[in-house]
């Protein structure tokens, strides 16, 4: 199995205060993700669990490069991704989607759904016309379980699980080899947040996608990780195969996590 | 056990573009003291519109019918749907107190947490004098265990991290020392280590303090950890209701069910949706709300609205299947 990304020792710190209330001198620097490693092997789903303010959402946006890091090393599919500038980037980022948290900060309000779901396909395939654009965007929104009538609609016409599928939609169009995804169910309501792992683990399996998976739940988590890393204070502090993160973790936080974790009683069905 | 608070059909009507609709619908609950209800319901059940009206914050227009007793300390009961604004203000804050998901919205960002909780105590005792007070935000600031009050007091709630904000919003909520405690989703904005903090917190003073605890949420796993009892609400109604540990381990209502099967556990297992939405409220159909979405549906199910029925003294639904 081959490393589809590889991450070594990335690091990335802030300056601490600044804004209008800062500037007294001090140049002490607040260290958000400090000398984390990881490999994430093609078609997995490798998911970074930790509380907020541990650094996984820098994280996740380093490895899209929306975010420069202070050193580290980034490969993803062989390539220097922190070399590529200019046009190669630009490339190399159709590779890499991202679906985000809140469904309805996400999509623009102004655009019709048929407009947002195609817009990467306007910027990275520009020769296409205007209908294969569109064909291509009623086929993928059809295949997250939205109708073809959805093109010609706003964004606010849509319940919070659909605005989902639109995100995911969006970001599956170009056809990228890793889909980051910050939260997507944490929002949702608990019978269509499990209506959208579904989807994600059926599109993950139709277009060998491989998924970094970022939340603060390990139940989520637990539902389709193949690896989980447990990140706390910038650092990763355990990682390995799901299962034995979640049955046998070795560090004394991922046990405090797990012991945090609310849970059902055993059922005895209907 | 007497009930505290009692709810026979309290229904609220609101105004819409498309005529009045019933965010809560013919509920019927009740509540002791020192016993805490769990409300489970999704976005748009109408958990909080109920919330709103037992805190007399409905919006303008609303119309509320049916009745809300809440027990006195004479032994009486005063009927919260025929208070005046007036009276609501000896009762709010004062009886029935709230804590809501995003303390840091609640919190006066420009004045110390101090001062806030002193405010929310002079509201009802306006006549206390400076040291008595001082001595009641202390016993606040215990009740709810912020540690170093001293200092506390003096910060802003930007310097607190969101389990010490809420911890500043239980003292606040609590230093009238009312009878019932309503909370609204109180640990969803919290990280996992810190909600188990607030829920031992929560349970804790519910037995010292003998409150009556309401608490709302959508998370069952949560319910589960912190209720004696549970009503699950679906488009305004309550579907079911019962002892926690039998409601979440031998469901009565499929809508129930089918949120238990929604959860995602530590467990890995094959989750199943309840496939799709919430009905609006403005296109309720006449029989029951679910059946749309219920692979258990009769014909009788599309007809009227299923009665709430009991399958022994203390668990019940509205279903056929019961």
């Amino acid at each position: 199995m081959s490393a589809l990304l590889q991450v070594r020792n990335l690091r990335k710190s802030f300056e601490r205060g600044g804004g209008v209330f800062g500037g007294n001198g001090e140049a002490e620097r607040f260290v958000a993700v400090n000398d984390v490693s990881f490999e994430v092997a093609a078609g997995e789903t490798f998911a970074v669990v930790g509380e907020s303010g541990c650094g996984k959402t820098t994280l996740a946006r380093m490895v899209l490069r929306l975010v420069e890091p202070d050193h580290g090393v980034l490969f993803f599919a062989g390539r220097d991704l922190l070399k590529l500038r200019g046009e190669e980037l630009r490339a190399q980022r159709r590779q890499m989607q991202m679906i985000f948290q809140d469904p309805f900060a996400s999509l623009n309000p102004r655009m019709r759904v048929g407009e947002i779901v195609a817009e990467p396909l306007a910027i990275h395939e520009p020769q296409r016309s205007a209908a294969e654009r569109a064909a291509r965007a009623t086929d993928m929104l059809r295949r997250v379980g939205l109708e073809e009538a959805s093109l010609k609609r706003y964004p606010h016409e849509f319940s919070g699980g659909q605005r989902q599928r639109i995100g995911i939609a969006r970001a599956l169009i170009l056809r990228p080899k890793l889909v980051v995804a910050d939260e997507p169910v944490s929002a949702l309501d608990v019978s269509v947040g499990a209506q959208v792992l579904l989807l994600l683990q059926e599109l993950q399996r139709e277009f060998q996608l491989t998924y970094l998976f970022i939340s603060h739940s390990l139940p989520v988590v637990a539902q389709l990780a193949s690896h989980i890393a447990v990140m706390r204070a910038g650092k990763l502090v355990e990682q390995g195969p799901a299962s034995q993160v979640l049955q046998q973790p070795s560090e004394s936080y991922t046990r405090d996590l797990l012991a945090a974790v609310p849970e059902l009683p055993t059922q005895r069905g209907v | 056990m007497s009930a505290l608070l009692e709810l026979r059909s309290l229904t609220v009507e609101l105004p819409t573009a498309a005529g009045w609709v019933k965010p809560v619908n013919d509920v019927s609950l009740r509540i002791a003291a020192g016993e805490t209800l769990g409300l489970v319901g999704e976005s748009g059940s109408g958990k909080t519109m109920l919330s709103l009206a037992l805190m007399g914050l409905l919006p303008a227009g609303a119309r509320v019918t049916g009745e809300a007793r809440l027990a006195s300390q004479n032994g009486s009961a005063k009927s919260l749907a025929a208070l005046s604004e007036e009276e609501w203000r000896a009762v709010r804050g004062r009886e029935i107190a709230m804590i809501f998901q995003e303390p840091m919205t609640s919190l006066n960002p420009v004045m110390r947490v101090g001062a806030q909780i002193e405010e929310a105590i002079l509201a009802h005792e306006p006549k206390l004098g400076r040291e008595e007070l001082h001595r009641r935000l202390l016993t606040a600031m215990q009740h709810a265990a912020m540690p170093e009050p001293e200092t506390r007091a003096q910060q802003y709630p930007h310097q607190l991290s969101g389990g010490l904000r809420q911890r500043a919003m239980i003292a606040m909520a609590l230093a009238p020392a009312p009878k019932l405690l309503i909370a609204d989703e109180p640990t969803t904005a919290l990280d996992v280590t810190v909600q188990k903090q607030i829920l031992d917190l929560l349970d804790r003073l519910r037995h010292e303090l003998q409150l009556a605890l309401l608490f709302i949420t959508h998370d069952l796993a949560v319910v589960a950890n912190v209720a004696d009892r549970v009503a699950v609400m679906y488009a305004g109604r309550i579907v079911e209701e019962g002892p926690v540990q039998t409601v979440l381990t031998a469901p009565l209502h499929p809508y129930t069910q089918g949120l238990l099967n929604a959860s995602p556990t530590l467990e890995r297992r094959e989750l199943t949706p309840i496939l799709g939405t919430v009905p609006q409220l403005t296109e309720l159909p006449p029989g029951c709300a679910f059946a749309t979405r219920c692979s258990y549906r009769r014909t009788e199910c599309e007809q009227r609205v299923p009665e709430f029925r009991y399958a022994d003294v203390t668990h019940g639904a509205r279903c056929v299947l019961v």
